[in-house]
């Protein structure tokens, strides 16, 4: 017994940085006392998260790549306006099902190491294919190869979602799913920036459109074999910190039942309907938005350009910094309540004045979507045991891209036929519904788990740390 | 009586070298004006009345080249039929037509077709059409001179003071992506009014809308003045057109820079209303202020019923449940 044990003093220790006793590293050998090599120290955990951002970046960058180089898709290879939306189609519908497939096969079948080399392989091949289908100026080929593309790319942000709970869940989780959240716009906007120079390299000019279209594509997919290998680079860091640690990569040893899904708490369900009730207000708003700048800002086409793709440039500074805001104080669902109001707030302004500034509107919106996006997605992992987080992300995206893609179709018919006020109400309505959906939480949270969901993060360092030493103890006594 | 006339006056290619839909200002050979009066018009749709109570025709423009017999040699004309020949040229296409499709409603209401303008009882709508002109540059580009001559002068027997004002309006329902509508005024006698959006297909959509756009208003030039008095405003007013009307013209174009000119789509079509009297407004539809009332009404007030109830219940309990009380010493 340890002699500054006394009769008063608390049988648990509180954790402290998550280090204690039982938790000390087996043995050290070679740079493994090193910051950078220990897996419990703070550097090593943002050089892996380095890492992590890169897993995903080949898939958006090859993602957004038709929308890049659309104008020589439609003139050059002679694609029509809805044989070139096709190639997004192919992508997103048949991930309706797939993300929640690919969700539980990371968590049943694979593990998460092996998942993510698959689905980034998938991805590269998806991309090769594509380049194939262009150079041979095969449609069909194209469609195929985005299908592939996209059982890879949904999958594998589903993945990264996994790896970074498994590395961050007592740490900076919301700054991390910010910086992923960052990651996604970098790598959408460096594939905007890079393709079109890429094409007109004056080396390639002599080839053919399809065989030119053939080569620039696959030379796009180098960022995905640099995915590959970083999802190769985190597998064995991710392995040699579980053995460091002496835990297992499937932690209890239980594996996810199909049934566990029937079993998920119900946050997990309303957190779905908030993230598509607020996701449908923003993305298409978005896709849609070019027109309405021109015309009701009367801006010139290149400055609608602009203010459109404002969020996108404000959420990838903004996410990590709403992140690390968000862990410095905690109350997620707070949080995504204060993002959505101020979404609900930028819609008013858009659909009812006419004299406020259009950039500054734009600012304020990318803000509230990182502020959401960077408090929502991490609550997933305070409702679901770690082996259902795969499945439990996988429908999540799941249920996100069907809602996306049927509003989608329903926003293209509101404008044509109402116009924008009523596009912009029918905005609103989806926001409404996604606050109530989040007081439905917040009140389901306070009388159901103790308020887990909305801790403060002191309190739930506290917590947390009263849990773990709790756990260690148990463990303790069992060997 | 009032009295008042709108005339298309000039039909004007241009050659949009810079893009920016100008009408050049210098003169510049690519520039040709095909004055109104030089069209000859057939009745292509007789006035009749339709299903919703609209009574409509259509005219459309020809050529004289096009009542020639084909044999006769166009070289053998004399010099004042040369523009003719410039005229005929525009019409060269199969099915090329420059129309103007005029509907009016006994009754208050709105067109069908987009962009749904207003009908009062003294008001006329005219949809300007032109469909597969030819030109022989392919940066080429169509505008449209019109006036608006009153032939009312106000209670002092002054010429009115013509204007342009624009009406901003948030509820873009009846034309889908415009927020905005031109009124070009006589003061409290007479006015054009139109949507600063003309579309580029027959189907009209917002993806096929491009926008409108129109000069300053001037007066009339020396020529302009010898048109109209050869043509139906002569018998209205008699005598010295500019004496009596504070008659003022506007250059029309259509399209926006980059967006590939005419030859892109080969349409465009354009609606105005004329009539007498103050323009009609639009305001917020009924339709729209309910679809707000309920969409976001109910919301609101469900969300203030539970912040409410929150209040109430935390109000009737001071301590939480299972609040853990401070730990005091068994043995102090």
């Amino acid at each position: 017994m340890d002699q500054n044990v006394t009769e008063r003093s608390p049988l648990l220790q509180p954790a402290q940085d998550g280090l204690s006793e039982s938790d000390e590293i087996q043995e050290y050998t070679g740079c493994q006392p090193e910051a950078c090599c220990n897996p419990r120290r703070p550097l090593h955990r943002y050089m892996v998260l380095a890492v992590m951002c890169f897993l995903s970046f080949g898939s958006y960058f090859c993602y957004d790549n038709p929308a890049a180089l659309q104008d020589i898709f439609i003139e050059k290879l002679g694609l029509s306006t809805s044989e070139y939306s096709a190639l997004y189609s192919w992508y997103s519908w048949p991930n309706v099902v797939l993300s929640m497939i690919g969700g539980f096969l990371i968590d049943r079948v694979f593990g998460i190491r092996l998942g993510a080399f698959i689905f980034a392989s998938f991805c590269l091949v998806g991309q090769v294919v594509f380049a194939a289908g262009a150079f041979f100026n095969l449609l069909g080929l194209m469609y195929f190869a985005r299908f592939l593309f996209g059982i890879g790319g949904e999958s594998l942000a589903v993945a990264q979602n996994t790896y970074a709970i498994s590395w961050f869940r007592d740490h900076e989780l919301n700054m991390v799913f910010g910086v992923l959240l960052s990651m996604s716009r970098i790598g959408s906007t460096v594939n905007m920036n890079v393709m079109q120079p890429i094409y007109k390299a004056k080396s390639l000019t002599d080839l053919t459109p399809p065989k030119h279209m053939g080569v620039v594509l696959l030379i796009a997919s180098a960022t995905c074999v640099f995915s590959v290998m970083c999802t190769i680079l985190l597998a064995f860091i991710d392995r040699r910190a579980k053995r460091l640690l002496g835990q297992q990569a499937a932690a209890t040893g239980e594996k996810i039942e199909l049934r566990d899904i029937t079993r998920f708490p119900l946050p997990v369900w309303l957190l779905c309907i908030i993230c598509v009730a607020y996701y449908v207000s923003v993305f298409p708003f978005i896709s849609l938005g070019e027109v309405f700048f021109l015309r009701r800002y009367q801006t010139s086409p290149d400055a609608a350009d602009a203010i459109t793709s404002l969020p996108y440039i404000v959420s990838a500074v903004a996410s990590p910094i709403c992140g690390f805001l968000i862990d410095r104080t905690g109350r997620n669902v707070l949080w995504i309540m204060f993002g959505t109001f101020l979404t609900l707030g930028c819609h008013i302004c858009l659909a009812f004045t006419f004299n406020l500034n259009p950039y500054a509107l734009m600012a304020w919106f990318g803000v509230s979507y990182s502020i959401v996006a960077a408090s929502l997605w991490p609550l997933v992992s305070h409702c679901v045991p770690s082996r259902a987080l795969g499945t439990a992300y996988g429908i999540m995206q799941s249920v996100q891209n069907l809602g996306l893609a049927c509003v989608n179709l329903a926003t293209g018919a509101i404008v044509d036929a109402k116009g924008y006020l009523m596009l912009e109400v029918f905005f609103l309505m989806w926001l409404c519904l996604a606050l109530i959906f989040c007081s439905l939480l917040y009140l389901w949270d306070l009388k159901y788990m103790d308020g887990r969901l909305n801790r403060s993060a002191a309190e739930r360092h506290r917590i947390e740390g009263i849990e773990k030493a709790a756990a260690e103890a148990a463990a303790a006594r069992d060997e | 009586m009032s009295k008042f006339t709108f005339a298309f006056t000039n039909l004007i290619e241009y050659s949009d070298k810079n893009d920016k839909v100008e009408i050049p200002t210098n003169p510049v050979n690519t520039t040709h004006v095909y004055p109104f009066s030089s069209f000859l018009w057939r009745l292509e749709q007789a006035p009749e009345i339709l299903s919703n109570g609209l009574t409509q025709f259509v005219l459309s423009a020809y050529s004289m080249m096009e009542t020639m017999a084909p044999e006769v040699d166009p070289a053998t004309y004399s010099v004042d039929n040369a523009g003719d020949e410039q005229l005929a040229e525009i019409f060269k296409k199969n099915g090329s037509s420059l129309k103007l499709k005029v509907q009016l409603s006994p009754t208050v209401g709105r067109a069908d077709d987009l962009p749904q303008l207003q009908f009062t009882s003294n008001n006329t709508q005219v949809e300007f059409q032109l469909k597969d002109l030819f030109s022989s540059v392919p940066d080429a580009r169509f505008g449209v001179e019109t006036v608006l001559l009153d032939g009312t002068p106000d209670a002092d027997g002054m010429q009115r003071e013509q204007k342009i004002e624009y009406v901003l309006n948030i509820d873009d329902e009846f034309t889908p992506g415009v927020f905005r509508m031109s009124n070009w005024l006589s003061p409290d006698s007479c006015y054009a009014q139109w949507k600063p959006v003309c579309y580029k297909a027959e189907k009209r959509t917002i993806s096929n809308s491009t926008v409108v756009k129109h000069t300053d208003l001037v007066q009339l030039s020396v020529g302009l003045t010898e048109a109209l008095n050869n043509s139906f405003a002569y018998p209205l007013y008699g005598g010295d057109l500019l004496q009596l009307t504070g008659a003022r013209a506007i250059n029309v174009t259509f399209g926006i820079p980059k967006d590939k000119f005419y030859a892109a789509t080969n349409y465009t079509v354009w609606t105005v209303s004329v009539g007498l009297g103050q323009p009609p407004a639009d305001a917020v539809s009924t339709l729209v202020i309910i679809v707000i009332l309920c969409g976001l009404g109910l919301p609101f007030l469900l969300m203030s019923a539970a912040v409410i109830y929150l209040c109430v219940r935390r109000c009737r309990q001071p301590a939480p449940d299972g609040a853990v009380s401070a730990y005091q010493p068994i043995n102090a």
